[in-house]
């Protein structure tokens, strides 16, 4: 192979490079912030190291991910539609990504769960649901609550409204398949997204999303590391 | 014979006179009035049903103790953080003004410690209540302007989720968990929702915007000026 041969494989091969870095890079760039220890309010300064550490369960090295035992409340059934199996097909989903992210796994004991899913009241008929931590300084995450708000009219056709009634109350709808991966992607580390990109945009319908989206992963992968 | 029937009427005139004093004691319950219902574990009296959105023009709040009977108590010895994000449905000016019972443009004017929203004001029991939506302060607010125009002046009480207790925090999505005495914003409140049984008339901060220059900021819908919430809040909620 001549020299000028050489050079133009070379300039090939960075120009193959670049136009591959322009397609990823805007993936690598959008996933999620992370929630920082500094709590929700601090959404967008959580650096995921040094004085500013995201959220998130213990980590393995290698190939290996924690389990994380999660109790489904009977009260999760009684709505709508099936919370508790939407949960279950939630949980596969985020056991589905190539990464050390926690293990998901179900137990029918409350002595042990470190992650407690049920559906209850919230008080405030627009809140969908909501992520509760209990977190170290170090932002571990030792115990979630998740829980869905019996005052939403469940369903899986996407619909997010809401319409006042008699007494001037609000009643809003929501579609369950995408809060439920909402939520659990908190419970993961997750925090909201600015765009409609992923399952973790908050309170806009934005595309139909019934499974997790490409930013998703990328967040929890950011958290965790991909498997070698 | 006759001791044993002067007996039975000491007795009879005993019981008589037990009778009596308890119809005492209820009667003069029933005649209190309703502004002694206890607040936080019983001290000091709030005026019972006393709501902006019922006596818009009276102060609501005037002697109320911010603080619980008792002071609340860390769920545990090590320092840790509960924080708790909440997914919403996000709401324009209109759905908040008409959702709210009051609109106010107040400055903080003194923050009570951070206490257990409980039926027993103590940590929950069982792990999975022990959330940070479940601590709360109140707060009395200071107002500059009813922007509902239903002529709320002086001050109120008010309950704003999160706070820290010892060196645990207690972090609520939206709500900041430090909250600095002079700081100004526009409250959306509602009464219809008071955080224990002994506090009726307090109202929810259901939204808290930081007003600054006449704009204020909401976190979802970024800078509002204050004459379109005012005009949201008197479109809804002025009489």
């Amino acid at each position: 192979m001549t020299i000028g041969r050489l050079r133009r494989a070379m300039m090939r091969a960075a120009g193959v490079a670049i136009a591959l870095s322009l397609i990823v890079a805007p993936g690598l760039l959008a996933y999620n912030q992370l929630i920082p220890p500094g709590g929700p309010n601090a959404i967008g300064s959580c650096t995921g190291s040094g004085t500013s550490p995201c959220y998130h369960w213990a980590k393995t090295a290698g190939n290996l991910s924690i389990n994380v035992d999660v109790y489904l409340e009977v009260s999760l059934v009684g709505q709508e539609v099936d919370l508790r199996q939407e949960a279950l097909n939630t949980m596969t989903s985020y056991n589905g990504i190539a990464a050390r992210n926690p293990h998901l796994q179900q137990t029918t004991s409350t002595s042990s769960e470190e992650i407690y899913v049920s559906a209850a009241n919230l008080n405030n008929p627009r809140a969908l649901g909501g992520t509760s931590f209990t977190v170290n300084a170090t932002g571990l995450i030792s115990y979630a609550t998740i829980r869905f708000n019996t005052q939403v009219e469940w369903d899986t056709n996407y619909d997010y409204t809401c319409r006042f009634v008699a007494g001037g109350n609000e009643v809003c709808k929501a579609d369950a398949s995408k809060v439920l991966r909402h939520e659990f992607g908190h419970a993961e580390g997750l925090a909201h997204i600015g765009t409609a990109v992923g399952v973790m945009i908050q309170g806009d319908p934005g595309p139909n999303y019934h499974s997790l989206q490409a930013d998703d992963k990328n967040g929890i992968i950011h958290i965790y590391g991909a498997y070698p | 014979m006759s001791k044993a029937r002067s007996g039975l009427g000491a007795i009879a005139s005993t019981v008589v006179a037990v009778v009596l004093l308890a119809l005492l004691v209820v009667t003069l319950q029933m005649r209190a009035p309703q502004a002694t219902e206890p607040v936080g574990g019983g001290a000091v009296p709030v005026s019972s049903g006393a709501t902006l959105s019922e006596a818009p023009a009276a102060d609501v709040g005037e002697g109320i103790s911010l603080g619980p009977a008792k002071p609340a108590e860390p769920p545990n010895a090590e320092c840790l953080t509960y924080a708790t994000v909440f997914d919403k449905i996000l709401a324009t000016v209109d759905d908040l003004a008409r959702s709210s019972t009051a609109v106010v443009d107040a400055t903080i004017e003194e923050v009570g410690p951070a206490r257990w929203k409980t039926d027993t004001e103590q940590a929950p029991t069982e792990k999975q209540n022990l959330t940070s939506d479940r601590v709360m302060r109140l707060v009395r607010l200071s107002i500059a302007e009813d922007l509902s125009k239903r002529g709320a002046s002086g001050s109120v009480v008010a309950w704003i989720p999160g706070g820290t207790m010892g060196c645990s925090k207690f972090l609520v999505d939206s709500y900041p968990v430090d909250l600095r005495v002079g700081d100004r914003f526009a409250f959306f409140l509602n009464s219809n929702n008071p955080p224990l049984a002994g506090l009726k008339g307090v109202s929810q901060v259901v939204e808290m915007w930081p007003i600054k220059d006449s704009v204020a900021t909401s976190p979802e819908l970024g800078d509002v000026s204050i004459a379109d919430v005012s005009a949201a809040a008197a479109r809804f909620l002025a009489p």
